[in-house]
């Protein structure tokens, strides 16, 4: 994958940039705007990057140019709406996040969700995250990355089944600590006495807050299955227009159009009217919750208005507090429970980790190889991962010191683009926010610097940096932020 | 919310009915009576908007305003006067062209204060058609706010100048277009006599159709809701007649019930051991056909099939269709899992309930005269 040019659109003012190999965007000062504008980069490809504080990605259009053994292509982007042409044809548009996938697919010509799923943890480095992350974790944002999740994808191994255990047992031990520390708030509470009546009218309000949560969920359910029906129908009618099937409509021959598809807008106002229901249902549900709890704040202090909104948390913290004390909770069970999933997820991972080294392809071993041949030629001395045969699916990184720990990194980071970019048959990009960290000094960060260029030859890099360096080339310079007229003077470096 | 311009602490003068829940409950009630009464000849409506509580767009463009306005209990003796004195106010105060309509509608059982005269019960009467004594009530009405507004700017002549626009307007109320109605209950028990009207109603304008009235005026009071809370734009919060046509549609008594024994009497769904008649009305009841058959591909297929059906034999019923075609769509409706004549009742249950969705929609739309035009 090769970028050729950028173009961001914010009020009124538009801003293209073209890029070369190895790209350094560089400013004189910290906070100008490169972690901002190396996201926007991303964000261009459609990727769900949190906007920095001083714009909002949402107002921002961007049009990226680039190219792919698929060919060059156009990906043009305004809020969710990702719109790919290829050779100046609209080949489709893609509703984000969700359909990203679809998106990366069609440029990348790859079918295997679990690496493009990962993609964006191989190509990018975030400011925030560093270095620190080497294997698992956020990427940036709420975008992870999972190196099981990246070598089964490698090794063509299905772990679906593996990856929604875990997914719930995350969910199940996230549930247990809150609930202990649910357990542990309530032991603190002071047990005021509450009278009979009192506590009768709290229980029916309960019951019936109950009952529209349950009718909720189901309505909310409701709502999911038919926006999944209206994207199926989307992406049957946008497949058949790309067909681009022409016919004779009496007068010309002409290509076919949504209008010409019978019955299409007699399904959609169905679908539409029926979704329009059920969010009224919802909206009228959560109206009488809200009732139903003001009433509740209500019962325990009859003095208060409830239409009068002074007080309100106090009120709020009060009938939680209430429930709160009604809320049966054996905490050793919970403890119990607790160790049992973290025991079940143990259990899980290394079952993972099992069936991804019995695999024939095995490319966790192809990584290690090249993080050792790295290391041979760089005098990188990582010994202790060497004895590690696991070292690749580590999560034990804490062992290794500061300045090994930043060589291993990189090492580990190339090692990872390297095996990714074989697979696809595509070199990718690598992007860099703010390398040079407080750990790391002049000449370290140099040396750094030699290895991912050395070995990383053909991949295009975005460095965001305010330092310079050796075999990057100055492609932006940012004055003051990152849309910003283009100044004379930076125009006349790249004439 | 539609908000009054004047006296903020007045509440004659108040014109938002929202604030409490009755209120809205009983407004949304009468949307849907007005909606029905002028059916044929409605385009879209919208409530709560800054001009009244309710607003229908007829067909040839003139609008009806109308101001809601409810007695929540019948223990306590009835302000008629205090509700038709705010109700005019805020109508005189409605901008409108000069062929539209002002309608003040309540649930007083005597909002004229004039036993045995004209009723204004579910009809909606011009103040020229007003009994004499009942035009004395509005009369006397107008004059007592025109009085108690001067006496105000009296009191209190630097906060005059709102106070003199609605002078104005008072004065120069458009008698022409005024009209009365009322919706009221017989009793405090229940809502017997508006649905009772709704039902009569609706028979008259659907004799083939049955409904469930209470569904209609929940589905629409949930789009009310959407149209309000989730859209800022005024021009967005309309409900046109097609949605109400829809939510007519889906109020459908024969779409609600699965009318098992009547639909074998009919021949449409062959007999089958009770064990799988247990396993259909189980899997129909937890709505197995609701969504995982919303596909528009079968959607498409069975109409276009039909229409063709019925371009050959105008004169056959639907069930000779579900005879026919059944087969060609049980691997798209139904799951490989189930026995043989399960899927089978299944498909055909299916089908009979599309069709006859489809031909109570386009029922109701034809009666609208909404077939072709776009809203």
């Amino acid at each position: 994958m090769k970028i050729f040019k950028l173009t961001l659109k914010e009020n009124g003012i538009t801003r293209t940039d073209t890029f070369v190999e190895k790209n350094l965007i560089h400013s004189t000062e910290n906070s100008k705007g490169k972690t901002t504008y190396l996201r926007l980069l991303m964000f261009s490809l459609g990727y769900s990057v949190p906007q920095t504080s001083r714009i909002n990605f949402q107002k921002i259009e961007t049009e990226v140019d680039f190219e792919t053994r698929r060919g060059v292509f156009k990906a043009s982007r305004s809020g969710n709406v990702l719109i790919l042409w290829k050779d100046d044809r609209k080949i489709n548009t893609y509703i984000l996040p969700n359909e990203h996938i679809l998106f990366l697919k069609e440029i990348f010509n790859c079918t295997n969700d679990y690496i493009l799923k990962n993609l964006l943890g191989v190509m990018y480095i975030d400011q925030e995250k560093g270095w620190t992350l080497i294997n698992r974790g956020s990427v940036v944002g709420r975008i992870k990355f999972n190196i099981e999740e990246l070598i089964a994808g490698l090794d063509d191994i299905n772990i679906d089944e593996e990856i929604e255990k875990r997914n719930r047992l995350d969910k199940e031990i996230a549930k247990y600590k809150a609930l202990i520390n649910i357990k542990e708030y309530q032991n603190e509470l002071s047990s005021q006495p509450v009278s009979e009546d009192i506590r009768t009218a709290i229980n029916q309000k309960n019951k019936e807050l109950s009952i529209n949560n349950f009718r909720l969920q189901t309505l909310k359910n409701e709502m999911k299955e038919i926006d999944e029906a209206l994207r199926n129908e989307k992406n049957i009618i946008e497949s058949i227009l790309s067909l681009g099937i022409e016919f004779n409509d009496g007068r010309v021959v002409r290509k076919i159009e949504r209008r010409d598809i019978k019955n299409l807008e007699k399904y959609e106002e169905d679908l539409e009217f029926r979704r329009r229901l059920i969010k009224g249902q919802i909206v009228n549900i959560q109206n009488r919750n809200n009732l139903l709890f003001k009433e509740k704040a209500q019962v325990l202090n009859p003095d208060i208005n409830i239409f009068y909104t002074e007080d309100t948390i106090n009120r709020e913290i009060r009938v939680v507090e209430e429930n709160l004390k009604d809320f049966d909770l054996n905490q050793i069970a919970l403890y119990d429970l607790l160790d049992k999933y973290k025991v079940e997820k143990k259990a899980l991972e290394k079952a993972i980790d099992e069936k991804l080294k019995g695999s024939k392809q095995n490319y966790s071993e192809k990584i290690m190889e090249i993080i050792s041949k790295i290391a041979d030629k760089e005098n990188l001395d990582i010994s202790e991962a060497r004895k590690d045969k696991d070292f690749v699916f580590t999560s034990d990184l804490k062992m290794y010191s500061g300045a090994i720990l930043q060589k291993l990194a990189v090492s580990f980071k190339v090692a990872i683009l390297k095996t990714v970019e074989e697979k696809l048959g595509e070199e990718l990009i690598f992007v860099m926010d703010s390398p040079r960290t407080r750990e790391l000094d002049e000449s370290n960060s140099k040396k750094l610097f030699e290895v991912i260029l050395k070995f990383i030859k053909n991949t295009q890099l975005f460095v965001g940096s305010i330092y310079e360096y050796e075999g990057l080339t100055l492609t932006r310079e940012i004055v003051n932020k990152a849309i910003e007229e283009k100044p004379e003077d930076i125009v006349s470096i790249f004439d | 919310m539609a908000k009054s311009f004047v006296f903020d602490d007045d509440s004659y003068f108040d014109n938002d009915a929202s604030s409490s829940v009755f209120g809205y409950l009983f407004q949304a009630k009468a949307a849907t009576w007005l909606f029905l009464n002028n059916f044929e000849i409605t385009k879209s409506m919208k409530v709560e908007t800054e001009k009244q509580d309710i607003e229908l767009l007829f067909k040839d463009n003139t609008r009806l305003y109308a101001q809601a306005k409810a007695q929540q209990s019948y223990s306590t003796s009835p302000n008629s006067n205090s509700k038709l004195a705010s109700a005019l106010s805020s109508l005189s105060r409605t901008k409108k062209n000069k062929n539209d309509k002002i309608l003040y509608i309540s649930n007083l059982q005597d909002p004229l204060k004039s036993v045995n005269d004209i009723q204004t019960r579910f009809q909606e009467i011009a103040y020229k058609s007003l009994s004499p004594k009942q035009k004395e009530t509005v009369d006397t009405c107008l004059k007592s706010i025109i009085k108690k507004i001067d006496k105000d700017i009296y009191d209190n002549p630097s906060f005059s100048e709102d106070k003199r626009k609605l002078l104005d307007c008072v004065k120069n109320i458009d008698l022409d277009s005024l009209y009365f109605c009322s919706i009221y209950r017989c009793s405090e028990m229940g809502e017997a006599d508006i649905i009772d009207n709704i039902k009569l109603k609706l028979s008259s304008l659907f004799p083939r159709d049955e409904f469930n009235v209470l569904k209609v005026f929940n589905n629409w009071y949930d789009l009310a809701l959407v149209s309000e809370s989730s859209v800022q734009d005024n021009s967005s919060k309309k409900i046109t007649i097609n949605d109400f046509s829809l939510c007519l549609a889906n109020s459908s008594l024969k779409l609600e019930q699965f009318d098992y024994n009547g639909l074998v009497d009919k021949h449409i769904i062959p007999e089958i051991s009770s064990a799988s008649r247990e396993r259909v009305e189980d899997l129909i009841e937890n709505k197995i056909f609701d969504f995982k058959n919303d596909n528009w591909l079968v959607f498409n297929s069975i109409i276009n099939l039909y229409d063709e059906f019925k371009k050959d034999r105008p004169k056959s019923f639907d069930r000779d269709f579900i005879e026919e075609n059944w087969s060609q769509f049980k691997d798209k409706l139904t799951s490989v899992d189930e026995k043989e004549d399960i899927r089978q009742v299944l498909t055909r249950y299916y089908l009979y309930r599309f069709l006859n969705k489809e031909s109570t929609i386009k029922r109701i739309k034809n009666k609208a005269g909404i077939d072709n035009e776009n809203f």
